[in-house]
């Protein structure tokens, strides 16, 4: 059987999608018995939903940084 | 009495506010206490008029009834907003959350979860290995996720 930590790490990383039949089997089985893990994945697929929703992520802080790179260039020359 | 804690507080100070105001007016005739009690009452009926004609009309059952038909069935019935409320504060959160994320962490989340794309074009275009970038999303995706739950909004 996983463990709880086990079964967070292989989704969270992806490992889950590239698994083999048998091992993505032990880890829904785990699933369906554990409410914890079960609530963790949820969340972060609601995670990725909202984000996919806000369309982007680039930080305000990123693009006055750029700006300034940008600004700083062109007075340079 | 039949008040509220707020309406208790009010009441008692509006009592000493016209004691204070009208001690002058206080001729030594009576106890203190008979006119204190004077004010009192006479504060406690004024408070009960104008509690009950508040009470009369207020523009909020208007607003109920037009919600509703002869029939007592929705005419216009409850926008599901708590949606839409949660999507927009939960979206400005994330964005706060996604501070906290490292770039290269950031950069493989965002290719995955948003550009959708797959594993191996990630790890082409980041010039990273598999497990490098399972590493990379593992620590974005919980890194963002702790940081909501923090906030307390993740919901369950």
């Amino acid at each position: 059987m996983y463990r709880c930590s086990e079964v967070i790490r292989l989704i969270a990383s992806d490992e889950y999608q590239t698994a083999g039949p048998f091992k993505k089997l032990r880890i829904r089985l785990h699933l369906a018995m554990c409410r914890h893990c079960t609530r963790y994945l949820r969340q972060l697929r609601a995670l990725a939903a909202t984000l996919r929703e806000a369309g982007s992520t680039v930080l305000p802080s990123e693009i006055e940084a750029a700006k300034a790179q940008i600004l700083q260039q062109l007075s340079g020359k | 009495m039949g008040f509220s804690v707020d309406e208790n507080q009010d009441l008692v100070q509006s009592v000493f506010v016209a004691l204070m105001e009208g001690i002058g007016r206080f001729e030594g005739r009576s106890h203190i206490r008979t006119f204190l009690f004077g004010i009192f009452y006479n504060k406690v009926s004024e408070h009960l008029r104008n509690r009950q004609r508040a009470e009369v009309n207020d523009p909020i059952d208007e607003v109920m009834e037009s919600r509703f038909d002869l029939s007592g069935k929705w005419r216009q019935p409850p926008l599901d907003i708590d949606k839409a409320l949660f999507a927009r504060e939960a979206r400005g959160l994330v964005r706060e959350c996604l501070e906290t994320v490292p770039r290269s962490q950031r950069i493989a989340f965002y290719l995955r979860e948003i550009e959708e794309m797959k594993t191996q074009e990630i790890c082409k275009k980041m010039a990273i290995s598999a497990t490098n970038l399972g590493v990379l999303l593992f620590r974005a995706r919980n890194r963002l996720r702790e940081c909501l739950e923090k906030r307390g909004l993740t919901r369950s």
